[in-house]
């Protein structure tokens, strides 16, 4: 029986398929038809496949997702929060490096370092100099990193 | 077509600006170290800057030469992108 399509494969695609017009395009279940003339069949045939090959063809692309469409059309894209928070952190270390490292060496002109036993000020001052140079390296690096950050995310100009 | 990433340049000199400025900055300090018997003691701007380099210096050379090690990788990186797209073939032939 012609409407016994094989399943497997695309009804349009097999002998005996008859277009119709507005039909949906579902590759699901066969559509009812009526059985035309050998010839006149044929002809109609061919032109349906054709038709559709050519509407599939045309078929545009699939839409755009409104994320997507909005990523592009922002332009320059909004600045990260948590990157800005990172160059404050950067700032405060490198500053507050440089700062604890000044207040460590002018500790050593106002209190002997000698004869008076392990006072608060010269574990403090111990404690500044070991953190003053990691300090201001992590800094510096948080910059640099961020820097680095803008250069792989960065994209040529269409 | 391929532009320059603008990021890439500011890295590089970046990198070269710390660590000439520290070298500089190392070298500038010990002018300091051997003091003749008739010089006088600097004032408390110089010492001030002194103290600066001390805790700058150090960092500003690992940060530099790190940073130049970073863009070796990212260009290396870069590289073998362009090459395994030149190889692949391109799409829709």
């Amino acid at each position: 029986m012609a409407d016994n399509f094989d399943p497997r494969f695309d009804p349009r695609f097999q002998p005996g398929y008859v277009p119709g017009p507005g039909r949906p395009k579902s590759d699901a279940a066969p559509l009812p038809r009526r059985a035309p003339h050998p010839v006149e069949a044929e002809a109609s045939t061919l032109e349906g496949v054709r038709d559709d090959v050519l509407a599939l063809e045309a078929e545009p692309d699939p839409p755009v997702t409104p994320s997507e469409s909005n990523a592009s059309e922002s332009d320059p894209p909004e600045p990260n929060p948590l990157e800005r928070t990172l160059l404050v952190i950067g700032a405060v270390l490198v500053v507050g490096g440089v700062a604890v490292a000044y207040w460590a060496n002018g500790l050593n002109y106002q209190y002997p370092s000698f004869g008076t036993g392990l006072s608060w000020q010269q574990l403090l001052q111990a404690a500044a100099w070991a953190l003053s140079a990691p300090m201001v390296t992590a800094g510096l690096a948080i910059g640099v990193g961020i820097l680095f950050r803008r250069a792989i995310t960065w994209k040529p100009p269409e | 077509m391929r532009r320059h990433n603008p990021w890439i340049g500011a890295l590089w000199l970046c990198a070269t600006g710390l660590i000439v400025a520290a070298f500089s900055a190392r070298v500038w300090q010990t002018s300091f170290w051997y003091p003749s018997s008739s010089e006088v003691s600097p004032g408390p701007v110089v010492v001030f800057f002194q103290e600066l380099a001390d805790a700058v210096v150090s960092p500003a050379l690992y940060v530099g030469f790190g940073t130049i090690a970073g863009l070796l990788f990212l260009h290396a990186r870069q590289r073998a992108r362009r090459r395994a797209k030149e190889r692949r073939p391109p799409a829709g032939t």
